[in-house]
């Protein structure tokens, strides 16, 4: 039963038990190293998923349904099967028998079929894959195969699928997954609404009966794409029963996982490799193209390489459109005393992981502020488009987007400085957040103020240039969290030549995840990072990680890999404490030695600890294992093991003429802790920088009668250099000494899409509530 | 492609006397990522995001909408050719200076229309004229500001110079 108005203000809140590992700058950490393997990406041999060859590969195409919705009545591939190279073509008739795969699969719930046997429910959805000699011929294929469908209405947005009467997307609810995850629960399930999530912190219409004034607004972001620059691209190969997958995923034991379960085997007999991967944005989180890929080379008993097109990158998975309907009720000094929001995700035709970035974007609608009495109802809801999932900023984006642009309009509504209006309710170290969990580690304050002195937020607020342009400046500070509860292995092997071999399944897709690891794991062993080799991901070696997602992994790996090197470091130093007849205590290592403190006369190289201690490798393994989760009636508990720590400024100018927004400033700052690599973290940033400027003024997805319009980068923009800022700088909130390490891959995407957002409003005068701010919106603002 | 279309193409490819075989529409991607010039990738498609970028008798195009008879009787230079001797060349060797790259998956269309840009151009370069020269390509993962610096430096040094081009 679901009770509103659950009194959880009672009591001091919820302290958090998670802490990680400090970690202080030394030889390795907090060093501006290169990346690990610079070389070959300057010179072109990084070795993608995409050069994958092997002998007797075969080639795949996927045919899509035209339509968004519609009964297949039926599906010929006779012609197709005869067509020169062809090798298999493959249908829904081919699953759900003995021996036969599953055909339905998902993360959470098991509601995407691999290619649809009944109906179609987005205009993309597979129906059918061939696979060839070569892809000309797969493609060729595709052309031969007749498909019949009965068209059925679809719901082409979240209101048309809310409505009285609207087509169901799916019939029944989909079954949920048995091995799930378990931050992750269900609420709500019927008609449309794939789940929902909801928070219920204090008394809400009290707070608005005690509210001078109550500001109501609708806030809408647009579905967008990933758009790796590396393409989806999948290898699958059966040895007998034993599958083996190349894959440009980001998360290798999911895809085991998936793949175990769709085949009926022990997940040891799926082994998923993870080469370098060409960007990932949440895009490849997930099963994604696995189950087909694989599923083909079952059938067609040969290797099969799926390589998706640009067109079909585009009907993959996007950002969650969303519309966020919130009310804020104020008193007039200044303080947030209630707000009410309803959230409205876009999940498309397929769940994905809509259950969790449902709820995390949902309960990121109250802000890093301290409101008293919160009321969030956070629905995904099934539409005939394509699935959304996992995007950089995981539903913050959309959450800052409307709360922070609330924030300045209620601030002009009272008269009260934007900045100093947040400072008065921005969450402070011990204060408690609408999850009633207690804050800790609170650097809010500190952020605004460094992010607005930055662009000197004080003065020129609006200039007007001249008649024709005028420039505005903005501000936003946002929270975030990360998966929790989340799990993540390390093992790793000191070498007796001193090397260390460390393994890990995180994936490094640019992000720089190995060259941090391998600082991470050189340091306590005294060893450069040079004498570190960061394996692939291999789950038929390297040891079980939830995910390479959500900004967690210099923190979580991290965390895994410094405790698997203090193991290793404590064997070492027993073995030579024996040989110098010293206690280990009062050893330490350096450059590949082991010395006696305070007695450098003291010491034997690590090579020779090996040999006379006839010792070949020392292992030693770590872990992360983080605990949490939200009641699922009044979303209450631990939300994150830890919240990342975000604030942006923006200077814009506008061309009233035309309605262009030209960006020339842009300032952002992140609560960091504790940088392993200032070069590094500073590109994460920048990439952050980017997609915010990209998600601000440029990137929607177009939808005619649920037809994707702008499946191509000619249609669709995104940030060229040319739209970069004039003045664009990035820091980090560093801790003294000893610190925790905070992720900082998505921080400040959020806060760079509202602050440009403010700084739009402050230089025209009016609110634009609905991204991307286009020309055309621009005008119309200001024309309304 | 049917086999009766193929036809053989002669062109150097970084420095070395090269046959290419496909139809005369055949991608140039395609031919030359078969003959295992991996730095050559296609994101777009369609020629809009230079990610594909080789210079064609030191002009940058895009690879994945050039036609294979067009490098017939060519010179063709990819990211593989960029080095000599086993040395990087120096905007390489800036572009991991500056960290021009995270993914990297177009660091070698860059470094292609970056190499073009320094060798038709004297002394050092504005961020006009850079982001001129590289306004073609994309970088998703956001690298713009390290790049123009890497080409910035690179040619206020000026002892850049494309590998075996000018010693």
């Amino acid at each position: 039963m679901i009770q509103d108005n659950i009194d959880n203000t009672a009591g001091a809140g919820i302290p958090n038990p998670n802490r990680s590992i400090p970690v202080a700058t030394g030889p390795t950490v907090g060093q501006p190293v290169d990346m690990v393997g610079a070389r070959a990406r300057v010179s072109g041999r990084v070795d993608f998923a995409l050069n994958a060859v092997v002998p007797g590969m075969t080639h795949a195409r996927l045919l899509r349904s035209p339509m968004p919705h519609a009964r297949i009545s039926s599906i010929d591939t006779s012609a197709a099967e005869k067509m020169p190279g062809v090798v298999a073509v493959l249908t829904a008739a081919d699953f759900d028998r003995p021996g036969a795969p599953a055909r339905y699969y998902g993360a959470v719930l098991r509601d995407q079929p691999v290619l649809c046997g009944e109906k179609v429910r987005f205009a993309g959805d597979p129906v059918a894959a061939v696979a060839a000699e070569t892809e000309e011929q797969a493609a060729a294929a595709l052309l031969e195969i007749e498909v019949d469908y009965e068209p059925l209405p679809a719901v082409g947005s979240v209101a048309e699928a809310l409505a009285e009467g609207a087509p169901l997307v799916h019939e029944k609810p989909p079954l949920p997954r048995e091995a799930s995850y378990a931050d992750i629960k269900f609420h709500g399930r019927e008609g449309n609404v794939c789940t929902k999530f909801q928070l219920r912190s204090g008394d809400v219409e009290a707070g608005f009966a005690a509210a001078d004034h109550i500001f109501d607004n609708t806030y809408h972001s647009p579905a967008v794409q990933h758009l790796t620059m590396e393409p989806h691209v999948v290898l699958a190969r059966f040895e007998g029963e034993r599958l083996t997958v190349t894959s440009s995923t980001q998360a290798p034991y999911a895809v085991r996982d998936t793949l175990a379960e769709m085949f009926g085997v022990a997940s040891s007999k799926v082994r998923v490799i993870v080469p370098p991967i060409g960007g990932g944005y949440g895009g490849k989180t997930y099963a994604k193209f696995e189950p087909v890929t694989a599923a083909l080379a079952w059938k067609a008993r040969r290797p099969v390489k799926l390589v998706l097109p640009r067109d079909e990158e585009f009907l993959s998975l996007t950002k969650h459109a969303a519309t966020i309907r919130m009310r804020t009720g104020v008193s007039s000094d200044g303080k947030l005393l209630a707000r009410d929001v309803q959230v409205y995700f876009d999940a498309g035709a397929y769940t994905d992981i809509s259950p969790r970035l449902i709820k995390n974007g949902g309960y990121s609608t109250a802000g890093p502020y301290a409101i008293p009495n919160v009321r969030i109802d956070s629905y995904a809801v099934y539409t005939n488009l394509p699935p959304a999932g996992a995007y950089r900023g995981y539903g913050v984006s959309q959450a800052a987007w409307a709360y922070e642009q609330q924030m300045d309009e209620m601030a002009e509504a009272l008269g009260i400085d934007p900045v100093e209006f947040r400072r008065r309710n921005l969450l402070t170290e011990g204060e408690r957040f609408a999850t009633g969990e207690i804050m800790r580690e609170a650097h809010w304050r500190e952020l605004l103020d460094r992010t607005a002195e930055a662009i000197d937020y004080d003065t020129d607020r609006r200039v007007v240039v001249d008649e024709h342009r005028v420039r505005g400046k903005g501000v936003a500070v946002i929270l975030k969290s990360t998966i929790t509860p989340s799990t993540s292995h390390a093992a790793m092997r000191l070498d007796a030549d001193g090397s260390l071999q460390v393994l890990t399944s995180s994936v490094e897709m640019g992000q720089g995840a190995h060259t941090v690891l391998a600082q991470l794991a050189a340091q306590p062993l005294g060893l450069p990072v040079s004498a570190v080799h960061v394996t692939e991901p291999d789950t038929q070696y390297t040891p079980y990680d939830q995910t390479t997602s959500s900004s967690r992994t210099t923190r979580a790996m991290g965390g895994a890999l410094t405790s698997a090197a203090h193991v290793i470091r404590e064997k070492l130093l027993k073995l030579a404490g024996d040989l110098l007849e010293v206690s280990p205590t009062d050893l330490e290592l350096a450059d590949g030695q082991v010395v006696a403190k305070g007695s450098p006369g003291v010491r034997m190289s690590v090579p020779e600890v090996f040999r006379r201690t006839r010792t070949g490798s020392i292992s030693g393994d770590g872990e992360v294992i983080t605990s949490g989760g939200l009641d699922p009636e009044t979303g209450q508990g631990i939300a994150s093991d830890h919240w990342h720590q975000g604030a942006a400024a923006a200077e814009v100018e506008v061309d009233l003429g035309t309605g262009k927004v030209y960006v020339r400033h842009v300032h952002s700052i992140a609560h960091a802790g504790r940088v392993v690599n200032p070069k590094l973290a500073r590109l994460q940033m920048h990439g952050s920088t980017v997609f915010g400027i990209s998600h601000a003024l440029y990137e929607e997805l177009v939808y005619d009668e649920g037809i994707l319009t702008n499946p191509n980068l000619s249609d669709y923009s995104i940030t060229a250099m040319g739209d970069m800022p004039a003045q664009l700088e990035v820091e980090f909130l560093e801790d003294e000494g000893e610190a925790e390490i905070h992720g900082l891959g998505e921080t400040t995407l959020p806060p760079v899409i509202a602050a440009i957002g403010n700084a739009v409003r402050a230089a025209i005068g009016a609110p634009v509530r609905t991204l991307p701010i286009t020309p055309e919106r621009v005008l119309e603002a200001r024309n309304s | 492609m049917d086999r009766t279309d193929e036809k053989s193409f002669s062109c150097v490819v970084n420095g070395e006397y090269t046959v290419l075989t496909g139809a005369d529409t055949t991608p140039a991607i395609v031919a030359l990522r078969a003959h295992g010039l991996f730095s050559v990738r296609e994101t777009c498609g369609i020629g809009v995001c230079g990610t594909c970028t080789v210079l064609l008798d030191g002009e940058p195009v895009s690879a994945c909408i050039l036609p294979l008879y067009a490098l017939d009787g060519r010179t063709v230079q990819t990211a593989e050719g960029l080095e000599e001797g086993g040395e990087l060349s120096d905007l390489q060797q800036q572009f991991i200076a500056s960290q021009a790259f995270q993914c990297s998956f177009c660091t070698p269309g860059f470094l292609m229309s970056g190499q073009a840009l320094l060798d038709g151009t004297d002394g050092p370069l504005d961020d006009e004229a850079i982001e001129d020269g590289l306004q073609g390509h994309l970088c998703r993962c956001g690298c713009y500001a390290a790049i123009k610096e890497a080409v910035r430096e690179c040619s206020a040094a000026r002892t850049c110079s494309r590998a075996g081009a000018r010693g």
